[in-house]
Order: C-alpha cells, then sequence, then structure tokens
C-alpha cells in the first residue's frame, strides 16, 4: 500500500472541478486508488476551516494507477472553490 | 483563509446569478407578468450616521390600491436679500439689541452686544398650522457667520414657536432649535411651556450657512441639520402625555438671540438667508394665486425690497385724494394698485388719460422681482361733484407690459408699447348730479388668462370719453378701483 499528501491548484478563479495527477514511485504495480480530504490540512490559500468543509462539498473520485500516476477527479456539489487544497492519496 | 463560495444556478446549471463589487446580488425582477409576485416599497429617508438607525418608512396604499401621495405645499417662502425690514411679513421686536438686514443676510443682534437682560427677534405675523396626519416642515438657511460662534451665557433658537416678545423667557409654545447658555445645541419641544428635548447635538461650523429643518408630524418631530437626520422626538415615548408637539395647532416662524442675567463673555450674532415652510399632505392643495397671498405675495401689499411697502393702494385714512385730469403720460390721479382716484371730468373727448398707473418695480440684488399677475378689476364710480356738461359715454381699456408710463411708448428693441384690453364701459348724463351711480357701474372684468406685468412693466386703468359727447367743464367722478393680482 502507498500513500501520499499532495497539494493540488484549483486556480485563481473560482470554479466547481479540477482534475489532478498525482505522481508518485510509490504507486507503481498497484491497482486500487482512493482520494480524500483531511480536516487539519491547510494551505496558505484555505485553512483547516476550508478543508474541513471540502470533505462535505467536493467529492473525489481516481482512477486506477497508471505507472507512478493516479489521476484524480474533484467535483464540488454546490459551491465553489478556488486556489490550493491538499489531497491524500492511498493506493493498495 | 478560505476560498470557498457558493453559486446559484438555474435549473439547467448554466446561467449564474452575479454579484456586484460591493457583494450585492444582482437581481432583476420577472420580465413576464404572470411571474410578478409581492414587494412592499419603503423609503430611506435617513442613512442613521448620526442617530445610529436607519429612518426607513413604508409607503402606503389606500384599501382600494391606490398610492397614497402627498404633495408638497408652499406655505412661505422668503428671502432676506432686501436691505429693509418687510414689515407686511414681520415684526422685529427687540430690547436693545438690534437687527439688520445686509448682503443678503438678516442679523440678530447686528450691533453685537454683549448686554445682560437683551434680546432680538424676527417673527412672522402668519401662523403655520400643524393639521392632523400631515406633515409641516420648516426650514432655515443660517448659522453663526459673521465671525461670530455661539458661546455660553447666549441663547438662540428658532423654528415655529411663540413666545412673549421681546423678552428673554423660554418660548410658550412650539418646536425649535435651541443653542442654549450652556452652549449646547438640541431640538427641542414646548408643549404650553413644558419642554422635552433631544440629546446635544454637534454643532455645525461656524462662518458658514447651514439648513436647518425641523419635520413635525402630530407624533414626532424631527431635526435635521443639512440632510442629515440629528435628532429625534417621539411623543410617544419621549412625552407620553402629549398628543401633538404643541398646544397651539399652529405657530409663527420665529427667530430669536437673547442674553439672560450672566453676561456672554463675547458677542454672538446669527445670521439667516432664507427660509421657507412647506406642508406635506394630499388634503390642502390650492391655487397658486392662494399659496402666494398666504405667502405675503399679494397684490394689496408692498414686496421685499420695494420702495413703499404696506398697501400697494391709493387710499388715505380719512382724507380724499386730489382731483386731476388724467392724461397719457404720467399718473395724475395716483400711482397706486387700485384704490380711491377723483377725476376732474374735463378730459377732452377722444382723449386717453390713466385713472391710475402702476409700475411693478424693477429688480436688483436687494429685490427680487415678481411678476404681477392680475385676475381681474373692477371700476366703481359715482359723481363727487356736479358735472357741467355731458352726457358723454366713457370707455374703459387696461394698459399694461409698457416700460415707459407714456402710453405713447413705441414698441422696440428695448422697449415696450402698452398691450390694451378694452374692460367696458359707463355712461355719464348731462350735469349729473353729486353722489349718484355712473351708469355702467361697477364695472367687472375678470381674466381667467390671468394679465401679467413684468417686473419693470406698468399697468394701468385708462379713461376716454367717447367722441360724439358733450365734453364737461367742470365736475368730479370719483372711481374705486380694485385689482384682484398677486406677486408670483
Amino acid at each position: 500500500m502507498a500513500q501520499v499528501t499532495a497539494q493540488v491548484d484549483f486556480g485563481a478563479d473560482q470554479t466547481d472541478r479540477g482534475d489532478f495527477t498525482i505522481t508518485d514511485a510509490s504507486f507503481a504495480g498497484l491497482t486500487y486508488a482512493e482520494a480524500w480530504f483531511m480536516s487539519s490540512d491547510s494551505t496558505v490559500d484555505n485553512d483547516a476551516l476550508a478543508h474541513e468543509m471540502a470533505a462535505d462539498l467536493i467529492r473525489l473520485s481516481c482512477d486506477a494507477p497508471v505507472g507512478n500516476d493516479i489521476f484524480v477527479h474533484a467535483r464540488a456539489t454546490a459551491w465553489t472553490i478556488a486556489k490550493t487544497m491538499k489531497i491524500r492519496v492511498a493506493a493498495n | 483563509m478560505s476560498n470557498w463560495a457558493t453559486q446559484i444556478l438555474d435549473a439547467l446549471g448554466v446561467n449564474k446569478a452575479k454579484v456586484d463589487t460591493a457583494g450585492s446580488l444582482k437581481t432583476t425582477g420577472p420580465t413576464t407578468l404572470s411571474e410578478v409576485g409581492f414587494h412592499a416599497l419603503a423609503a430611506r429617508n435617513d442613512d442613521g450616521t448620526v442617530i445610529g438607525t436607519p429612518r426607513v418608512r413604508r409607503i402606503q396604499s389606500t384599501e382600494g390600491g391606490r398610492a397614497l401621495i402627498a404633495p408638497t405645499n408652499l406655505f412661505w417662502d422668503d428671502t432676506f436679500n432686501a436691505t429693509a425690514q418687510n414689515t407686511g411679513k414681520y415684526q422685529w421686536p427687540v430690547t436693545t439689541q438690534s437687527i439688520a438686514q445686509a448682503a443678503g443676510l438678516l442679523t440678530l443682534n447686528n450691533g453685537g452686544i454683549t448686554t445682560i437682560n437683551t434680546s432680538s427677534a424676527v417673527q412672522s405675523y402668519r401662523l403655520f398650522p400643524l393639521f392632523g396626519n400631515l406633515e409641516t416642515r420648516v426650514t432655515f438657511s443660517g448659522g453663526f457667520a459673521s465671525a461670530t460662534t455661539h458661546v455660553t451665557n447666549n441663547t438662540t433658537e428658532i423654528g415655529l414657536f411663540s413666545a412673549t416678545l421681546p423678552g428673554q423667557a423660554a418660548p410658550t409654545d412650539g418646536v425649535f432649535f435651541r443653542w442654549n447658555a450652556s452652549n449646547e445645541l438640541r431640538g427641542v419641544i414646548s408643549f404650553n411651556g413644558t419642554e422635552v428635548q433631544t440629546a446635544a447635538m454637534s454643532k455645525p461650523t461656524d462662518n458658514a450657512l447651514h439648513d436647518f429643518q425641523i419635520i413635525i408630524q402630530t407624533d414626532v418631530v424631527l431635526f435635521y441639520i443639512d440632510r442629515i437626520l440629528v435628532g429625534v422626538i417621539t411623543l410617544a415615548t419621549d412625552a407620553p402625555a402629549q398628543g401633538q408637539p404643541f398646544m397651539m395647532g399652529s405657530q409663527p416662524l420665529t427667530m430669536r438671540q437673547r442674553i439672560g442675567g450672566s453676561a456672554p463673555a463675547t458677542a454672538t450674532k446669527f445670521t439667516c438667508s432664507n427660509v421657507y415652510v412647506t406642508v406635506v399632505g394630499p388634503d390642502i392643495v390650492r391655487l397658486w394665486e392662494a399659496a402666494k397671498a398666504g405667502m405675503g405675495h399679494m397684490g394689496y401689499q408692498g414686496q421685499n425690497g420695494h420702495a413703499s411697502l404696506g398697501s400697494t393702494a391709493q387710499y388715505a385714512n380719512s382724507a380724499n385724494p386730489t382731483a386731476a385730469i388724467p392724461t397719457g403720460t404720467a399718473a395724475a390721479l395716483g400711482t397706486g394698485l387700485g384704490g380711491q382716484f377723483w377725476e376732474t371730468a374735463t378730459l377732452a373727448l377722444g382723449t386717453d388719460g390713466y385713472i391710475q398707473a402702476f409700475q411693478n418695480p424693477a429688480p436688483t440684488v436687494n429685490l427680487t422681482g415678481r411678476n404681477l399677475i392680475v385676475h381681474g378689476v373692477i371700476i366703481d364710480s359715482t359723481i363727487q361733484a356736479t358735472l357741467t356738461g355731458g352726457p358723454f359715454g366713457i370707455s374703459y381699456s387696461l394698459a399694461y407690459g409698457h416700460t415707459n408710463v407714456n402710453l405713447a411708448t413705441a414698441e422696440s428693441a428695448t422697449a415696450k408699447a402698452p398691450r390694451r384690453i378694452a374692460l367696458g364701459k359707463q355712461v355719464v348724463t348731462a350735469a349729473q348730479a353729486v353722489a349718484t351711480k355712473v351708469a355702467g357701474s361697477p364695472l367687472v372684468a375678470q381674466f381667467r388668462s390671468p394679465i401679467v406685468i413684468a417686473p419693470g412693466e406698468f399697468v394701468g386703468i385708462v379713461t376716454k370719453h367717447e367722441t360724439g359727447g358733450t365734453v364737461a367743464t367742470a365736475g368730479t367722478i370719483a372711481h374705486n378701483i380694485i385689482y384682484d393680482a398677486y406677486f408670483e
């Protein structure tokens, strides 16, 4: 099993979606992937409360690992988000 | 920090509601009639920058769904640009202090004294009513603008109030701003001498004129300075035993400055540029001539800056006018706007001559030019001294608009000839006896489309003894002339 913390950028303008490729050598050869927000994470743009809200407001889904990459899809349900957030990605 | 935002989308998730730079949601009401809903209309009369709470009032309608409207009716509108007191509109009661009008300002305590137990006041003869559920508003453009400031031990009051004048005692009834002897500015209502005051207000700057407005309703009085609400007296909470702000029901416009038993350190002079009073409400819409007469602009008295104040008519008390033969070059019988005029009846036949002529005073910076609006004239004539000669017919006309009293004045690029309107006729019989009515009297002429005499122009009633009669060689005709007129 592999697990990484990645910082993604939704861009300067408010958006309800983002698609990110998370690259890490530990993903090589693995089959399943999962992504989530942790409420204690923060970035210079969005604090822990913003990450706590993200758990409710953004649905994350992952493609199966391809080599060292996992492709993560972020879709907000009603609200919009901007700038950087941290996500956690695990694979096995 | 968080960069979360929400969005409002249409059902397809395509169109987004927008927000302006102030953070307000941009809204547009439905554009399809069947989708229109209900909205409550309200007016924000004041932002609450001083009193802390915005003053918002709902706009109302009748039970039948018609919007309630409240026209503003001018009850008083005056500027103190003349250099003399308008004795037809104001009294100036003083004790030792003085009042003057100069440079467009009326100044209380013009002499700048600090003597104890002195005062000066300006008070209108007209009273201004407070009608139920209507709104009386009085506004002064004034301040301490003569290089003086208000100081302790001086009291200045402006508003609609009664007081014993001249005098230094507090007002007996009314509403007013007061700079008190402790050098505070407060709004005050006095109900038969019982006062309720606002908190002390921030005083506006000296050496500048400011707008002081009092809005009076039967249940609330609002005090504005420079269109900002600075004080409110709500009767239900501030004076619950009173049903209205003052007891008398109407009040004169009054400005007063007074010094009591302690002398101020320096002199104070309150100056005023202009005042006006309006009554806002639906029940008192009146004809413009009635409104102007109410302001003191009736044609039968002199106006601000006129050389002759008081009555405009020639009507001496217990004295007769001097009889004269009319001419067309001068007002030989008199210059009054109506009154008594005695005509020596020997005017040559077929000759025009004035019974009276009046010049609407020409404007200056000290005399507000006002059009003289004439709605009608009446000529009532009797024989004052038995005629020798006659008979003859008399053709009367109104001459107006000419820029020189001479009826022969020609129309030119810079002058106006008289406009003439035939008024009607009278007939004098041969040797008509004294104390008999001239046939055709009274002669009444009304003008639904009024006659307008601009400032500087003349208006007069002209007689012409008609050719074909027999000229009189002696006798006097006594005319009473009435003008139905006002100064606009």
